[in-house]
């Protein structure tokens, strides 16, 4: 599970804005670094320019401990989320390119 | 006519004949001093006067002049073509179009249903997380947002906030092609016109091309579509593409609307509508999610469909194209994120 797929997504789908992200950042989500998820998704919104759509918060311990951290992303609670995923391309598959300019 | 809404009277094509008086289910046509208007508080923007009127005395605001000026001013201009556009074009390829587009002078056309595909999935995800909001009405067709909004506000809070195929891939066209991107939708419905202006999305496309304004620009830029022999190069199938037809959205949300399952409720055409939201409202209907299309049979009766033939013909065609490979791939379940 990519986090940054889906705030891109939710910036996709989402009608209404700022959603809250609620980052766990209890001993057992930041031993497994947490801290450093908020921080690359913080960067991440900051760069889709979307820091008025989506609003990143922290919040104690919720008792989700799992094997990985926890998010809780527009009431809808992911857990096992692997703060080194790499972001997907996901989204770029399927949308135009635009081909070097072609005789017709 | 207030000139922020849909639709405008044709001065030299009136005539003093009430015809769209009649079919308005909302009533929102009053006539004064001889003149007909909408009224914009009532209006779902449904299209039904465009249609009653033989001589299109009723006309839904055409924005191919805006486009125009666009491409003339060497802006990116990118469309978002919805699937119907087979009913009207001898079209087996989504190439073919985008050939097309390209020669117009866009920069790119996508389709439309990259973002039905997302749609879809959003709102499977909606409709599972969410049972305290069952049953879930479907967000995608623009007249029943209206309707809701105008007729039925406490049913509100049961539709899903998740936006139409043309937003999400209109957003999705903006991260690629960039904030200056001129969107344009190339698609059937009346009410897009006032959608793309909505305040929660407006500003993502910017302008919307009725799929019948597009034969005559081409015939009078002297440009017809080629038949493509060449076969896709990464082909992807995929029902999203039939998005326009009544349980379009079921496919892509994978939703089971088996008549012994009823937990999904599909319908479409205005009255059938406004029965099952009264159901709702009379809390007598027990479904996860309803899905509403305020055109019968789908979009492909949509008011823009008109010089078209017949909707059965759509109703063969889109399908047909949606059951082709196409280049362009869509995005694809496996690498969504589910909790």
């Amino acid at each position: 599970m990519c986090p940054k797929a889906l705030i891109v997504l939710y910036l996709l789908w989402r009608v209404s804005p700022c959603p809250k992200t609620t980052i766990y950042l209890g001993s057992s989500c930041s031993v497994r670094g947490s801290d450093e998820l908020a921080a690359k998704l913080e960067e991440y919104i900051e760069s889709e320019q979307a820091s008025n759509r989506v609003a990143l918060v922290g919040s104690f311990c919720m008792g989700k401990c799992s094997r990985r951290v926890s998010i809780r992303f527009a009431d809808t609670q992911y857990r096992e989320i692997n703060p080194a995923d790499a972001e997907t391309s996901l989204h770029d598959a399927g949308l135009p390119h635009v081909p070097p300019t072609e005789a017709a | 006519m207030n000139a922020d809404w849909v639709t405008s009277t044709n001065q030299a094509r009136y005539r003093d004949c009430y015809r769209c008086v009649r079919p308005c289910h909302q009533k929102a046509v009053r006539v004064e001093i001889g003149q007909e208007q909408v009224v914009p508080e009532r209006c779902i923007a449904c299209g039904n006067c465009v249609t009653a009127r033989p001589q299109h005395a009723k006309v839904v605001g055409d924005d191919t002049a805006l486009i125009q000026r666009a491409l003339a001013d060497g802006q990116n201009v990118v469309a978002t073509v919805e699937p119907l556009a087979p009913a009207f074009f001898d079209m087996t390829s989504f190439e073919q179009m985008e050939r097309v587009l390209r020669s117009l002078g866009f920069a790119a056309a996508g389709e439309t249903a990259y973002g039905a595909q997302i749609v879809g999935q959003a709102h499977k995800d909606w409709v599972r997380h969410h049972a305290e909001s069952w049953p879930v009405i479907t967000s995608s067709c623009p007249v029943i947002v209206n309707l809701l909004e105008r007729y039925y506000p406490d049913l509100l809070p049961n539709q899903a906030p998740i936006a139409s195929p043309m937003i999400v891939h209109g957003r999705a066209l903006r991260r690629r092609f960039g904030p200056d991107a001129y969107v344009v939708f190339v698609g059937p419905c009346c009410a897009k016109e006032q959608e793309i202006r909505r305040e929660a999305v407006a500003g993502i496309v910017n302008a919307a091309l009725a799929l019948d304004e597009l034969p005559d620009w081409l015939q009078e830029s002297n440009l017809s579509f080629l038949v493509c022999d060449s076969e896709p190069q990464c082909a992807v199938r995929s029902n999203a593409r039939a998005l326009a037809v009544e349980c379009g959205l079921v496919g892509p949300a994978e939703m089971d609307t088996h008549f012994r399952a009823s937990t999904g409720i599909t319908t479409s055409g205005l009255e059938a509508c406004k029965e099952v939201l009264e159901a709702i409202r009379r809390d007598d209907l027990k479904a996860e999610s309803v899905e509403l299309m305020a055109c019968e049979g789908g979009c492909i009766s949509g008011p823009g469909m008109l010089s078209a033939g017949s909707t059965y013909l759509a109703r063969q065609r889109v399908p047909e194209f949606a059951s082709r490979q196409q280049p362009q791939p869509l995005p694809d379940r496996r690498p969504w994120p589910v909790d």
